[in-house]
């Protein structure tokens, strides 16, 4: 581990900021297209932090919109610079939610079959004429991340804000519980140098000071993620006594290390769809 | 953090559809990354082009069985021998999301990238120094050749591991690529081979019908001069793969560690760790 610079240590209750563990429960089956692939719709064991910002913090400190025609209309909006809801709100609302980890999961896919959005279309059926496909397009299977799986994250945040209890989350808007808890203060020192973190990480919103040298990723849209990375700069260190002391009985890992500063879109350049 | 120049990283991808597998995708392989070193570093992939040893070597692509469906899993190992490769190939592998590879009419989804020793059973990270560091084997080192290993001898190709054919091919592309300090002289390779259970086998290509040896072999080495330097490149062996052609997929080798030979051939491997 890096060597952890004591003089450079601060206490995070100077900086009035908390760090949350939310473990998420999932009560409903959570679906996203993570990949697509033929008829299955595959969805990642891992949730994406700027997804989850939205589940969090929409209708309150993300104004919630609605656009169902015109240009916008469902198209990603994460940082249009003329979107309301984009997500550097919540970076200047010191806010950040770090990407979710499973737990514990499972899979249950799903058939479907959607119906017709043109009313007065007549679906093609096999080998018909004029039939490109020898399937109905509108059937596929969805492999959907099941009930009762648990997942794992963290938020940056000021003590003021309010961390919903359910969120809905994915495409069919699942119900999801949210188990929030502050992790005390003395538990974490700011530390500058080489670094592990286990926690995934999302590459966009890395501190630009913060070099990535060695990860696993894990591809899916709208930003692929980082896992299991060794980085090097400032980061908030969980260790020591006082930590293994809170997170007895709370699934929480010996040491945990936090890259400090993420800021949503901090190396973002280009567009992501 | 720790200087590392070996890495075996490993890259899942899954079928986009129902399709079958053929025996030799090892040149859309190569050319694939080859295209990835491209989009990171475009004068680097030209000087690996243009290199006569190859700094990378693939596995041919594994998954249970060469009938996929939708959904399906393959994977591919690639093992790098030179650190600077690793960074302009992450560059291009992370270059798109959602990236879709194409290879000989069969499409697939790049799922994960795996570096970091622990992700998966096959991703390894060390250094020369850290691999001529390491314990001997013992006298008995025993290699798995997982895909058709052959070698080119005068104007024939040879499929018998012949110890002095896999040792020195190594002991060729270690000093290729391993820093001065670690250097491995000449050898007279004056082991035998102990044990075998090889076949040969044919892989057919568009190129044609590349045959090779798969199977393992065990080797022994009784002058314990030779067995460090055996012991070294059997390590190497791992990254580099052994015969002709390990950039396309040929001779991916692994190295293979009983127990009950002694301490020394179940010590750990070295794990990436920072400082």
């Amino acid at each position: 581990m890096g060597t952890p610079a004591t003089d450079f240590q601060v206490s995070l209750t100077v900086l009035m900021m908390m760090l949350y563990s939310c473990l998420l429960t999932l009560h409903d089956n959570v679906f996203f297209a993570s990949r697509e692939m033929g008829l299955l719709f595959e969805t990642e064991k891992f949730f994406h932090n700027w997804g989850l910002s939205y589940a969090l913090f929409s209708g309150r400190e993300l104004p919630q919109m609605y656009r169902l025609t015109g240009e916008a209309a469902q198209r990603p909006s994460y940082f249009h610079p003329t979107a309301e809801n984009r997500l550097e709100v919540l970076s200047d609302l010191d806010i950040y939610v770090f990407p979710a980890q499973p737990l514990q999961w499972s899979y249950q896919i799903n058939t479907f079959k959607a119906a017709q959005t043109t009313y007065y279309g007549k679906s093609k059926q096999f080998g018909e004429k004029g039939a490109d496909r020898n399937y109905p397009i509108n059937y596929g299977r969805a492999k959907e991340l099941a009930v009762g799986s648990r997942f794992r994250t963290y938020i940056l945040a000021p003590e003021t804000v309010v961390i919903p209890r359910w969120i809905r989350l994915g495409k069919w808007a699942a119900k999801v519980q949210v188990e929030v808890e502050a992790i005390p203060s003395e538990c974490q020192t700011i530390d500058c140098g080489d670094y592990c973190c286990d926690h995934p990480l999302n590459p966009l919103d890395l501190p630009p000071e913060t070099r990535v040298h060695l990860y696993d990723r894990v591809v899916m849209p709208p930003a692929s993620l980082l896992r299991r990375s060794q980085l090097s700069g400032e980061y908030l260190a969980l260790r020591g006594p006082a930590w293994d002391l809170w997170r007895q009985d709370r699934e929480l890992p010996r040491t945990l290390n936090l890259p400090y500063g993420s800021r949503y879109g901090a190396n973002y350049h280009g567009s992501t769809s | 953090m720790t200087e590392t120049a070996l890495h075996r990283i490993t890259v899942d991808f899954v079928s986009c559809d129902r399709q079958t597998l053929p025996d030799l995708l090892g040149r859309a392989l190569h050319a694939q990354v080859m295209q990835w070193l491209q989009v990171g570093n475009p004068e680097l992939a030209r000087q690996v082009h243009d290199a006569n040893l190859t700094p990378f070597s693939l596995s041919p692509l594994r998954t249970r069985s060469p009938r996929l469906r939708a959904g399906d899993r393959v994977h591919l190992s690639i093992g790098i021998l030179q650190g600077e490769l690793l960074q302009p190939l992450f560059a291009g592998l992370c270059s798109g999301e959602q990236q879709v590879c194409s290879w000989a009419d069969l499409t697939f989804k790049l799922e994960r990238v795996n570096a970091i020793p622990g992700s998966d059973p096959r991703v390894q990270a060390s250094s020369y120094e850290a691999l001529a560091a390491q314990d001997g084997l013992g006298t008995d080192v025993e290699l798995r050749f997982h895909s058709p290993m052959s070698f080119k001898q005068q104007q024939g190709i040879q499929m018998f591991p012949l110890p002095e054919l896999v040792f020195d091919g190594l002991r060729r592309r270690w000093n290729y690529f391993a820093p001065e300090a670690v250097q491995i002289p000449e050898l007279d390779w004056s082991g035998w081979v102990a044990a075998y259970d090889l076949k040969s086998q044919a892989w057919k290509g568009q190129g044609g019908v590349e045959i090779g040896a798969v199977g393992w072999v065990r080797y022994r080495f009784a002058d314990p001069y030779i067995q460090d330097y055996a012991s070294i490149l059997a390590r190497f062996a791992e990254f580099a793969g052994v015969g002709r052609k390990t950039a396309q997929g040929f001779g991916y080798t692994e190295l293979v560690l009983k127990r009950g030979r002694g301490t020394v051939g179940q010590k750990p491997r070295p794990k990436l760790q920072p400082q």
